[in-house]
């Protein structure tokens, strides 16, 4: 999850402030002697910060929270001194419904103290959020107009430029520009154009930075993005090898009933399949037929993450 | 025709009283019908600026076909690589999230790489030239005990 250089509490030191699936905006401070382990950031009543949707560390499951006020599942986050007062507030980015939220600082650039709530940011009027999810947000001046906007990824692909058209105690943004538009294609790792075999775009899930990447006094573009390509030159079967494959599916379908039966007996005795010796030794002979039909299964696509630059014109 | 935020884009009256508005964005041809202008500063006058006009999704009759680009503003993406290899074939981190900035203080920018299972690569910027950065191989950052960063997950 994108990560951004701070200094959340005013010490000389840089933290490092990054998004995480758990649902908490994290930050790793640093001392004098290095980093610190990360934690999770907390609002004023020392509660984690989150939009509702967190990782229940105690009971091991996801869950939600009703206390920001908001719905969604914080993945990303950046801070910027949001109201022009010195501090550092934070703008967090949600994974399924992709809005974006507003967490003020309401203490200082030294003792920051977050508020309880999270506030929508609006774009144009109306709630800002990325069609189909991963609002990974970036705080830029995009446009060099000396206000800060929003550049935001998503997880369809594409890159989003909010306008700041307000003013510096008071940010408003306008409706999203498209600086690249997301591939027009459902899959979720989307399927994206190739050129000599090898993939031309980043496909989706979108994580940006905007940075003069080349120093040539502009800003260029940095996306992270998993995609899927065809490959080129893709291997045919033999005769002996399908008949295997086959074979190898047949069995490991035939052992899928025996599977579930087994995780169905653990569960009503409350024990864990990893404390069964006889479901570790059935799932070693099925992980051993999957293996060799992995080999057989050749697939048409190949699939990536990669980190790519847009350089600006 | 005009060139808005440094993009060429197009203006359409039409019988409904509407201007359509359509914006060359990506290198494909594609064909554009439904997007359209519905009033800007809140009221439909006349004033219309470049910055001050606010887009909706609206039916708008007929289409049009530009010869959009991505390269309007931007050159064709291309993949990082260290060294011949495409970067984060040897970390192989999932979802990778890029981000630049001097997090030794060396007065360099590094590139610092997340991911969704909570690591944090750093890419040193091996050379002195201002141009593109030559990224050395990956290295994981560490906490000041010497272990790996790693962000709560779950």
């Amino acid at each position: 999850m994108s990560s951004q250089l701070v200094d959340f509490n005013g010490d000389g030191n840089h933290d490092v402030l990054v998004g995480s699936f758990s649902g908490s905006p994290h930050w790793i401070e640093g001392s004098e002697k290095g980093f610190l382990p990360s934690t999770a950031l907390k609002d004023r009543d020392e509660e984690d910060i989150l939009i509702s949707a967190f990782w229940n560390t105690v009971d091991k499951k996801w869950d939600q929270s009703d206390r920001s006020g908001t719905s969604g599942h914080c993945t990303s986050v950046a801070a910027v001194d949001w109201e022009g007062d010195g501090d550092l507030d934070l703008v967090l980015g949600g994974y399924y419904e992709g809005g974006l939220f507003l967490r003020i600082n309401e203490g200082t650039s030294t003792e920051p103290k977050f508020a309880q709530s999270n506030t929508v940011i609006e774009a144009g009027g109306e709630p800002m959020v990325i069609q189909g999810g991963l609002s990974t947000p970036r705080v830029v001046d995009w446009n060099g107009d000396g206000k800060f906007d929003l550049l935001c990824g998503g997880s369809k692909g594409g890159v989003f430029f909010f306008k700041n058209v307000g003013d510096k105690a008071a940010p408003q943004f306008a409706s999203a520009e498209v600086l690249i538009e997301p591939i027009d294609d459902s899959s979720y790792i989307k399927r994206v154009p190739t050129s000599g075999g090898q993939p031309t775009q980043p496909g989706s899930s979108f994580h940006i930075d905007a940075v003069d990447y080349d120093q040539d006094g502009d800003l260029d573009l940095l996306v992270g993005g998993r995609c899927s390509w065809e490959k080129e030159d893709v291997p045919v079967l033999t005769a002996e090898q399908e008949a295997r494959l086959a074979e190898l599916t047949t069995e490991m379908e035939s052992m899928t009933p025996k599977m579930r039966e087994m995780l169905e007996q653990m569960s009503e005795l409350g024990e864990e399949p990893t404390d069964s010796e006889d479901y570790k030794k059935f799932m070693r002979a099925y992980s051993k037929l999957s293996r060799e039909a992995s080999k057989l299964r050749v697939s048409p696509f190949e699939s990536g993450d990669f980190v790519w630059l847009y350089r600006r014109k | 025709m005009g060139d808005f935020l440094k993009r060429h884009v197009v203006l359409v009256a039409a019988m409904t009283g509407l201007v359509a508005y359509f914006s060359s964005l990506t290198l494909e041809t594609r064909q554009q019908s439904q997007t359209g202008v519905v009033g800007w500063n809140d009221s439909n006058s006349q004033e219309l600026t470049p910055t001050r006009f606010l887009i909706e999704s609206a039916n708008v009759a007929g289409t049009v076909e530009l010869p959009v680009a991505e390269g309007d503003i931007f050159e064709a993406p291309v993949r990082l690589k260290v060294g011949e290899q495409y970067l984060n074939n040897a970390a192989r981190q999932m979802y990778p999230s890029p981000a630049m900035f001097d997090i030794d203080r060396d007065g360099q920018l590094e590139l610092v790489v997340g991911d969704i299972f909570g690591s944090l690569n750093v890419y040193e910027n091996l050379s002195d030239e201002k141009s593109d950065p030559v990224w050395s191989s990956h290295i994981p950052l560490k906490l000041s005990d010497g272990a790996k960063v790693k962000v709560s997950n779950w």
